[in-house]
C-alpha cells in the first residue's frame, strides 16, 4: 500500500503550471490558490473591488505567462524561483499598467501599487500560499506515519491549542508522552516540509 | 524524582535521548509538576525554524477582521474560465457591472446609513433610529417585488410573533413596519458579520463548535416552546457579534489556564502559531431570520434574483423534498445538525455543483461521516451529529433541547444518549433510498424550483401523487429486499449443522496449535512437541495443517546441531577448542561411590558434527577445559581429582588431585602455562603445570563453585556459596577484592574479553556485571526463572549467553541490558554454554539431556532478518520462486536478498532522477519479483515500469490527470493498474487507469469521484478492488467500467486490500477499526454484510492471503497476524523486531512467497523478516533442512561479520568492530562486502 496521501500535487502546482501552461485543471486550481491571495492583496492595498478584479487577473495571467519564460533551475530552490516569477510578472504589469492607463480613475491606487512594500507584499502572499501548500502537504503526508495516538497528541496541542495536561486526559496518555509526541510531529513536520521545499539533487 | 529536572534535560526527555530510567523518572515528575509542563509547552510550543515554509500566513490571521479580502465565488469562476493560454489578450477588463443601490429609500424614524445586503426579494440597510439613537438593522421587501395583501398580513403576523421572543441568542425585532407600500423590519444590528465569513470552509476546534451549536440549540429550543420554527437555519442566518470566544476544551478543564495560552502572532515565524491559524475564531451566535425565510431572503452571500432562493444543504430532507408533511422542530433539529456538520468538518453534509444535485443527495444519500472528513473527531460528536441528520424525523433528536443536552454531555465527558448506527445498518438505509427512476428526477426538478421560489396548489396535486406512487415503489422494494434476508436466512439454517461439526474440529486444531506455542514459551520443549503431533490428520479426516504448523516445527529445530552422548550424566561441561575446529564435552558428575560407571568426554568436529574422539573415563569427571593452544584437554572430577591429556598424542601429561571435594571451576591462565581449579572444599588452587608449585586461594566460606582468569592473567575471579565473587592476584595468590551483592550462592563467573567487565550469576537467576575498576554493579539482569549454571561472554564482549534450570540459553545484549534472543530446546538444565571463537555459534550442553546443541548467533530462531536496508521499505516481493527477495526504499533503493541466508546480494539506485520536487517513491513489484512500477518522482501523475534485474526502463505510463497514489501489478504481471485522487481540487477527481506494461498503452480509464486509499487487482485481472472515502469499497471492472460491488467497509478509512487467491473473495482492513474483514463480494444475490470479521491490531497497512488461500495475514506497526481464511480464527502473531520504544516513519508491507513456505514483513526497525514455514516431510527431510540451514548459516557468515562490524562502529564499540573485521581476515568476500570491508579497514585505522 502506498502512502496513501502522498500526492505532491499542491507543492508542484507551480511546476505542473510551467510544463503544461494550457491544462485548465492546473489553472483552476491555480486561480483558486493563488488568485484569493492576489485579491486580498489588492483589498488590503484599498483597491476597490472592481479595480482589485482586474489587478488579480492581470498579475495571474502575467504570472502565468513569466512561468513559460524563465525555466526554474532545479539547483536553486523553488521559492527563489518564484521570488525572480513575481519580480517580473511585477515589472511588465507595471509597465501594462501605464501603457493602457488603467486605474488612471484613482492615481492614487496606482501610487500605492508602484510602492516596492506593495510588491514585496504581494511576493510574501504568495510565497505564504506556498507555504500553506507545504504544510497542508506535509501533514497529509506524516499523518499516517506516526501511530494514532501520537497524531492525536500533537493534533490536539499544537492545532486544537489545548495544553498538554488536557490532552493527556483525553487521549488518554501520559502527559510528558504528549509533549514527546508533539515533538517528534513537529520535527517529522519540518523535515517533510523541508524535503518538499528543497529540490531533490 | 521531587526536583524539577533542568530545561537541557527536559529538551533531551523531548528528543528521546535519555536512558529509559531518567525517562521513566522524569515522566513521573512532569505528570504531578505543573511547572515543567509549562516548560514543556513553551519548549514545544513556539520553536522559530529556518524553515521559511512554516511562516504564519498574516492575511490568514487577518481574513477574520477583514472580510472582504476574499474575492467573489462568481470571480473566480469566471477567472478559472479565461484560458490560461489566451495570454495575449492582454487584460479584458471583466468588471462587474453590479446592480447599483440608487434605490435608497425613506423610512420614517430612521436615517439610512448604508446598504449592508442584498438577496432576492429584500434588502437590508444599516439604519439609525432618530428617537431612541441605536442602530437597527433594517430590512425591507425590494421594490419591485409583488406581494399581495394577504403575504403581508401574514408577514406581519409571524414577524409579530417572532418580535415577542426575547433570547440573547435570537436577534431581536424592535419595530414592523411598512414604508411607501413595502413592509419593513428594524431588528437588532448585529455587527460582526455571519457565520459563514467566520467559517471559511475551514474545520472548527470541536469543543467551540460543540458549544457554540449547543446555545443555537437552546435558543432555538426557546423558540419550538412558542411555536416559532425557522425552517431556514444556516451558518448565514447566524449572526456573531465582535466579542471572541475563547478557545476551549471540555469543561472539567480550567478555563483559565487557556486564557494564559498565548494568541499567534501576527507574522511570527513558527509552526504552532501557522498551525492554529488553520482553526478560526467564534463569536457570540444570534439567530436571525425566524420564521420569515420563506417569504424575504435577505442574506449577505448573494443570490441573485431569479435563481432558486437558498441552498438546500442545511434542509432537511422532508423540507427539500417537499412531500407535504409539516415541516416542524425536527428539522431545526436537522439544520443544526447540518450546520455542526459544517463547523466540524468544513463543509455542509450536502453539497452538489447545483441545488438540484444537493437537493437529491439531502434526499437519497447518507452523509460522509465527519470522521471520514476529519479523523479522530471524538465519536460522540459524530453520532450526535448524524442522529440530527437522520432522513426521518422521528429518529432525530425530540426537540432542540435534547439535542442541546447531549452536546452539553459530550462537553462535560459524560455518556450522551445517541446511539451510532451501525455500518450494517447505515448500508441497509443506504440501499432502501437508491434513486429510483428517471421520473423521479423530473418530478424533483419540479419540486426544486417550485418548492423554493413558492408554493402553488398545482404542485401540490403534483406532489401528492408522486408521493403515491414512491410509497408504492418503496414498499415494493423493501418486501423484495425483506424477502432475500428471509431467504438467506433459511440457507444459513440448512448449512449450520455441518458447519458446526466442521468449526468444532478446525478449532480444535487451532487450541492445539495455540496450546504448542504456549508450551514452547514456557520451556516445556516436550509439551510443545506433543501438542504439534496432535495436530497431525487421523484416518478419514481433513488435514488442517497450515503454515503455522510447518514454522513451529521449525521453530522447535533451530538449532544447527544436536550432538549426543551416549548416557545422561548428573553434570556436564562444554567447551571448544580456541582454534574453532572442536567441540568438547563430558557429561558424569557422579559422586566417587559410584561403583563400576563411566562417563565419556567426546569430541566432535565443530563443523560436521562428526565424532571425533571418544575418552571412556571414570563417571566422577564432569569439568572440562581446552589449553590456549588447544593441544591440552583438562579434565575434573567430583573426587577432586585433575587430568590433563594431550589431545593429539591422547597421552596423559598430568594427573594430580588438588582439591579433597568435587572440583567445579577449572580454567588455563590465558598463557596456558597455570591450570587453576575452585573446589567445594572452598580452596582455588593455582598449579604452574611445568614447575609443579602451587598456589591456594582461600577466602571464601563454603563451597567455591566457578573461577575465571583476567585476561591479562595477573588476576582470576572466583565465585561462591556464600554469595560473593572475589578477585585475587593469582601471582601472589592475595585477595584483591570482595564483590557483595548477591543474595544467594553465586555459581558462574566470566571477565568481558576486554577485562573491564565481571559479569556473576547467581543461583536465583540474578547475573550482574560488575565494573572490574570500581568494584560497582553496572547493571543487574534478572531473566531466567531457576539458577543460572554457567556464564559466558561472546568473544566480542556485546553479548553474555547463559544456562541452567530452565532449561533455556539466553542472550543479553551487555549495552542495552535487553534480553536478545532466548534458544529453546534443550529437555534438561543446561550445564554448560560456549562461544565459539568466531563469535557465530554457541555450544551448550546438557547432562541430564546426554545432549549437546549447537546455536546459531547470526540469526534469530524465529525469522531470519535481512537487516539493515537503509529506509523505509516501500515495497516487497518474492523473487525466482521464493528464493530470492527484492526490495525497494522510499529513496529508491533496490536491493536483492538472498531470502534463506539473509544475505544482501545486489544493491542499487533506480534511475529515479529527481528534477523538480521529489515525493518519496510509490512502487509496487511484480508478483514474480522481475517487474517494477513506480510512480515518478518529478511528476506525480506518470508512473514508470522497470526489469528489475538489468534496471532497463520498459514503459512509462503517462496520461493521469490527477497525482498518482497507488500502483498495482495484476498477478501476471502483464498490467499495471495506477489510481489517484486529486482531493483537494473541487471536484475531488478519482482516477483509475490501466495499462499494458509492456507496450506502455492505456487500456482503460475509470473517473470516478472522492480520495482513492488502495487499490487491488483480482488474480484474474479482470476486476480491481478500489478503497475510497470513509471506508466506502468497491469492486471495479475494469473494462467495463461498471462497479460490481460497493459496500461501507469500514469506520474510518480502508488501509489494506488483498484478494484471496481465488478470487472470489476480498479482505480489507480499516485503519482504525481494529478489524478486517473478508467480503464474498461475487455472492448472489450480493452481500453487504462481511463473511467474516477478524479483529486487528490497529494500523494493518498490509494483507496478503497465502498462495492456497488459507491464510491471511496482516501487519500492522507492532506484530503481524495470521488467521484462518475461512474461519476468521486468529492463528499466530508474529513479531519480527524488538519491541519499539519510539514511533519511526515505516511502511508496514507483508508477502508470502509463491510456494507459500516464507513470509515476509517489514520492521519499524528498517528490518525485513522472514518466517519459515518450511519443515516439511519425514525425519530425513527434516535433517536435509537442517543442513541446508548450516549452508545458509556459513553463507551469511561474513555478511554477518560486516554487519556487525559496521553497527560496532557505528555505536562506537571500536574493540568489537575489530573483532569483527579481523573474522573476515582471510574469507573470500563478494564486490560488495570486499568495499564495505576496506571501509571498515580504513574507519578503524583512524585515531
Amino acid at each position: 500500500m502506498g502512502d496513501v496521501h502522498d500526492s505532491g500535487t499542491r507543492v508542484s502546482l507551480l511546476g505542473r503550471l510551467q510544463r503544461d501552461p494550457t491544462n485548465e485543471s492546473t489553472w483552476s486550481e491555480f486561480v483558486d490558490h493563488y488568485g484569493s491571495k492576489i485579491y486580498g492583496w489588492c483589498r488590503r492595498w484599498r483597491l476597490q473591488d472592481s479595480d482589485a478584479q482586474d489587478v488579480t487577473q492581470a498579475v495571474l495571467l502575467k504570472l502565468a505567462a513569466k512561468m513559460r519564460d524563465f525555466t526554474y533551475d532545479p539547483s536553486r530552490s523553488f521559492r527563489a524561483w518564484l521570488r525572480t516569477l513575481t519580480h517580473h510578472a511585477w515589472s511588465d504589469f507595471l509597465e501594462m499598467r501605464g501603457r493602457a492607463g488603467l486605474g488612471s480613475g484613482d492615481s492614487n491606487v496606482g501610487d500605492l501599487l508602484h510602492s516596492v512594500e506593495a510588491r514585496d507584499d504581494l511576493l510574501r502572499e504568495l510565497e505564504e500560499q506556498f507555504d500553506h501548500e507545504l504544510l497542508q502537504e506535509a501533514i497529509l503526508r506524516v499523518r499516517l506515519r506516526v501511530a494514532p495516538q501520537t497524531w492525536e497528541a500533537f493534533r490536539l496541542t499544537a492545532l486544537e491549542r489545548l495544553s498538554g495536561a488536557e490532552a493527556a486526559q483525553q487521549i488518554p496518555m501520559q502527559v510528558a508522552q504528549v509533549f514527546v509526541a508533539k515533538r517528534r510531529v513537529q520535527k517529522m513536520l519540518r523535515e517533510e516540509i523541508a524535503r518538499l521545499e528543497r529540490p531533490a539533487n | 524524582m521531587s526536583r524539577c529536572p533542568s530545561e537541557k534535560q527536559l529538551d533531551l526527555f523531548l528528543e528521546e535521548q535519555l536512558t529509559d530510567a531518567d525517562v521513566r523518572s522524569v515522566s513521573a515528575h512532569v505528570a504531578v509538576c505543573e511547572r515543567c509542563q509549562s516548560v514543556l509547552e513553551r519548549l514545544t510550543g513556539d520553536v522559530e525554524t529556518d524553515e521559511p515554509s512554516v511562516v504564519l500566513s498574516r492575511s490568514s490571521v487577518a481574513a477574520g477582521a477583514a472580510l472582504e479580502s476574499r474575492p467573489s465565488v462568481d470571480f473566480l469562476l469566471r477567472l478559472r474560465q479565461t484560458p490560461p493560454g489566451a495570454l495575449a489578450r492582454e487584460s479584458t477588463s471583466p468588471r462587474h457591472t453590479a446592480e447599483l443601490a440608487a434605490e435608497t429609500p425613506q423610512v420614517s424614524g430612521y436615517e439610512i446609513i448604508r446598504e449592508v445586503g442584498r438577496g432576492g426579494m429584500g434588502v437590508v440597510y444599516q439604519a439609525r433610529h432618530l428617537g431612541l439613537n441605536r442602530l437597527v438593522a433594517l430590512k425591507m421587501v425590494r421594490t419591485g417585488v409583488n406581494a399581495g395583501p394577504k403575504e403581508l398580513e401574514r408577514f406581519r403576523q409571524e414577524a409579530e410573533a417572532v418580535a415577542r421572543l426575547h433570547h440573547p441568542n435570537i436577534v431581536q425585532i424592535y419595530d414592523i413596519g411598512e414604508s411607501a407600500g413595502r413592509p419593513y423590519l428594524a431588528l437588532e444590528y448585529v455587527p460582526g458579520g455571519s457565520l459563514v465569513q467566520h467559517l471559511r470552509g475551514d474545520p472548527q476546534p470541536v469543543y467551540p463548535a460543540a458549544r457554540l451549536v449547543e446555545t443555537l440549540a437552546r435558543a432555538v429550543h426557546v423558540a419550538h416552546t412558542n411555536d416559532i420554527v425557522h425552517r431556514d437555519l444556516k451558518p448565514a442566518n447566524i449572526l456573531l457579534s465582535n466579542q471572541e470566544l475563547r478557545d476551549e476544551s471540555p469543561e472539567p478543564s480550567s478555563p483559565e489556564s487557556n486564557a494564559e495560552r498565548p494568541e499567534p502572532k501576527a507574522g511570527a515565524s513558527n509552526l504552532d502559531s501557522r498551525l492554529s491559524a488553520l482553526g478560526s475564531r467564534l463569536s457570540t451566535p444570534k439567530i436571525t431570520d425566524f420564521g420569515l425565510a420563506k417569504r424575504i431572503d435577505a442574506q449577505t452571500s448573494g443570490t441573485e434574483t431569479g435563481e432558486v432562493v437558498g441552498t438546500p444543504s442545511y434542509m432537511a430532507p422532508e423540507q427539500a423534498a417537499g412531500r407535504g408533511r409539516p415541516v416542524g422542530p425536527a428539522a431545526d433539529v436537522y439544520a443544526l445538525g447540518a450546520i455542526l456538520y459544517e463547523m466540524l468538518t468544513g463543509r455542509p453534509p450536502f453539497k452538489g455543483p447545483t441545488a438540484l444535485d444537493t437537493v437529491l443527495q439531502v434526499i437519497h444519500e447518507e452523509p460522509v461521516r465527519p470522521s471520514g472528513l476529519r479523523p479522530k473527531l471524538p465519536r460522540d460528536l459524530e453520532t450526535i451529529c448524524l442522529k440530527c441528520l437522520e432522513k426521518e424525523p422521528y429518529r432525530r433528536y425530540s426537540s432542540a433541547l435534547a439535542l442541546a443536552a447531549d452536546l452539553a454531555r459530550f462537553r462535560h465527558g459524560s455518556p450522551i444518549h445517541a446511539r451510532p448506527v451501525s455500518a450494517r445498518e447505515r448500508v441497509w438505509k443506504w440501499a432502501r433510498r437508491r434513486p429510483v427512476q428517471a421520473g423521479l428526477l423530473a418530478c424533483l426538478v419540479v419540486v426544486t424550483v417550485l418548492g423554493f421560489a413558492g408554493i402553488t396548489w398545482q404542485w401540490q396535486e403534483a406532489a401528492a401523487a408522486r408521493d403515491t406512487a414512491l410509497a408504492e415503489k418503496r414498499e415494493k422494494e423493501e418486501q423484495k429486499e425483506q424477502a432475500d434476508v428471509a431467504r438467506s436466512a433459511a440457507e444459513l439454517a440448512q448449512l449450520q449443522a455441518a458447519e458446526q461439526r466442521r468449526q468444532a474440529r478446525v478449532a480444535l486444531y487451532y487450541s492445539r496449535i495455540a496450546q504448542s506455542e504456549l508450551q514452547w514459551r514456557v520451556n516445556d520443549y516436550v509439551g510443545a512437541e506433543h501438542a504439534l503431533s496432535e495436530c497431525l490428520p487421523t484416518a478419514g479426516l481433513v488435514d488442517r495443517r497450515g503454515w503455522e504448523w510447518y514454522y513451529l516445527r521449525g521453530l522447535y529445530r533451530t538449532y544447527l546441531f544436536t550432538l549426543r552422548h551416549r548416557t545422561e550424566g548428573i553434570s556436564g561441561d562444554v567447551s571448544v577448542r580456541p582454534d574453532g575446529r572442536w567441540i568438547a564435552s563430558v557429561q558424569g558428575g557422579h559422586s566417587p561411590d559410584a561403583q563400576g560407571k563411566t562417563a565419556e568426554v567426546r569430541i566432535w568436529d565443530a563443523r560436521s558434527g562428526d565424532v571425533v574422539h571418544v575418552w571412556t573415563v571414570p563417571a566422577t569427571y564432569h569439568r572440562l577445559a581446552f589449553s590456549p593452544d588447544g593441544k591440552g584437554l583438562a579434565l575434573a572430577g567430583t573426587d577432586g581429582t585433575i587430568v590433563l591429556r594431550n589431545t593429539e598424542t591422547r597421552e596423559e601429561v598430568l594427573r594430580y588431585r588438588p582439591h579433597t571435594d568435587s572440583v567445579a571451576g577449572l580454567v588455563f591462565s590465558p598463557d596456558g602455562k597455570r591450570l587453576a581449579s575452585a573446589s567445594w572444599d572452598g580452596l582455588i588452587k593455582i598449579r604452574a603445570i611445568e614447575s609443579d608449585g602451587t598456589r591456594t586461594l582461600k577466602g571464601h566460606t563454603g563451597r567455591v563453585y566457578d573461577l575465571a582468569f583476567h585476561p591479562d592473567g595477573d588476576r582470576v575471579a572466583s565465585a561462591g556459596e556464600d554469595g560473593t565473587v572475589r578477585l585475587w592476584d593469582s601471582h601472589k595468590g592475595e585477595p584483591l577484592q570482595v564483590y557483595r551483592g548477591h543474595k544467594s550462592a553465586v555459581f558462574g563467573v566470566a571477565f568481558s574479553p576486554n577485562g573491564e567487565l565481571l559479569v556473576s550469576a547467581g543461583s536465583n537467576g540474578n547475573l550482574k556485571l560488575w565494573d572490574v575498576a570500581t568494584g560497582r554493579v553496572t547493571q543487574s539482569l534478572t531473566g531466567q526463572v531457576g539458577a543460572v549454571l554457567n556464564v559466558a561472554f561472546s568473544p566480542d564482549g556485546r553479548y553474555l549467553a547463559y544456562g541452567g534450570g530452565d532449561m533455556t540459553v539466553r542472550v543479553w545484549d551487555v549495552e542495552s541490558g535487553v534480553e536478545r534472543i532466548v534458544f529453546r530446546g534443550h529437555t534438561a538444565a543446561v550445564d554448560g554454554v560456549h562461544f565459539t571463537p568466531d563469535g557465530q555459534r554457541l555450544v551448550s550442553g546438557s547432562a541430564g539431556q546426554a545432549a549437546v546443541k549447537v546455536w546459531d548467533l547470526t540469526r534469530h530462531p524465529e525469522f531470519a532478518t535481512l537487516a539493515r536496508t537503509g529506509a523505509d521499505i516501500e515495497a516487497l516481493a518474492f523473487a525466482e520462486g521464493g528464493r530470492k527477495l527484492v526490495s525497494i526504499s522510499v529513496g529508491g533503493q533496490l536491493q536483492t536478498w538472498d531470502a534463506s541466508s539473509g544475505v544482501l546480494e545486489d544493491e542499487r539506485s533506480l534511475p529515479l532522477s529527481a528534477k523538480v520536487l521529489a515525493p518519496a517513491v510509490l512502487a509496487a513489484f511484480s508478483a514474480d519479483g522481475r517487474l517494477l512500477v513506480a510512480r515518478g518522482r518529478n511528476d506525480s501523475r506518470m508512473a514508470r515500469a522497470w526489469n528489475v534485474a538489468d534496471g532497463a526502463e520498459m514503459a512509462v505510463l503517462r496520461g493521469h490527470q490527477v497525482p498518482i497514489n497507488c500502483v498495482r501489478f495484476s498477478s501476471d504481471g502483464k498490467r499495471v493498474a495506477t489510481g489517484g485522487c486529486d482531493t483537494l481540487a473541487t471536484g475531488q477527481a478519482q482516477e483509475v487507469k490501466v495499462w499494458d506494461v509492456q507496450t506502455g498503452t492505456e487500456l482503460a480509464s475509470v473517473q470516478g469521484k472522492g480520495p482513492l486509499f488502495n487499490i487491488a487487482f483480482s488474480p484474474d485481472g479482470h476486476y480491481l478492488a478500489l478503497a475510497g472515502e470513509g471506508g466506502l469499497l468497491s469492486v471495479l471492472d475494469w473494462s467495463a467500467g461498471q462497479t460490481q460491488f460497493q459496500v461501507v467497509a469500514h469506520r474510518g478509512d480502508v488501509s489494506a486490500l488483498a484478494f484471496s487467491p481465488s478470487g472470489k473473495r476480498l479482505a480489507s482492513a480499516g485503519l482504525e477499526d481494529r478489524t478486517v474483514k473478508v467480503w464474498d463480494w461475487t455472492a448472489k444475490p450480493p452481500r453487504n454484510a462481511p463473511a467474516l470479521i477478524l479483529t486487528a491490531p490497529t494500523f494493518v497497512c498490509d494483507l496478503t492471503f497465502n498462495p492456497d488461500g488459507g491464510r491471511l495475514a496482516g501487519i500492522g506497526r507492532d506484530m503481524t497476524k495470521l488467521w484462518d481464511a475461512e474461519t476468521g480464527q486468529e492463528v499466530m502473531t508474529l513479531r519480527g523486531a524488538p519491541q519499539r520504544h519510539y514511533d519511526p516513519a515505516f511502511n508496514p508491507r507483508l508477502i508470502f512467497s509463491p510456494d507459500g513456505k516464507r513470509l515476509a514483513g517489514t520492521n519499524w526497525d528498517e528490518s525485513i523478516s522472514v518466517w519459515e514455514g518450511d519443515a516439511q516431510g519425514g525425519p530425513p527431510a527434516l535433517e536435509r533442512r537442517q543442513a541446508a540451514r548450516r549452508r545458509a548459516a556459513d553463507e551469511r557468515a561474513t555478511f554477518w561479520h560486516v554487519q556487525e562490524a559496521e553497527h560496532c562502529l557505528e555505536h562506537k564499540n571500536l574493540p568489537a568492530a575489530r573483532f569483527h573485521l579481523q573474522q573476515l581476515a582471510g574469507k573470500e568476500l563478494s564486490e560488495p562486502l570486499r568495499i564495505r570491508r576496506a571501509r571498515l579497514a580504513i574507519q578503524l585505522e583512524k585515531p
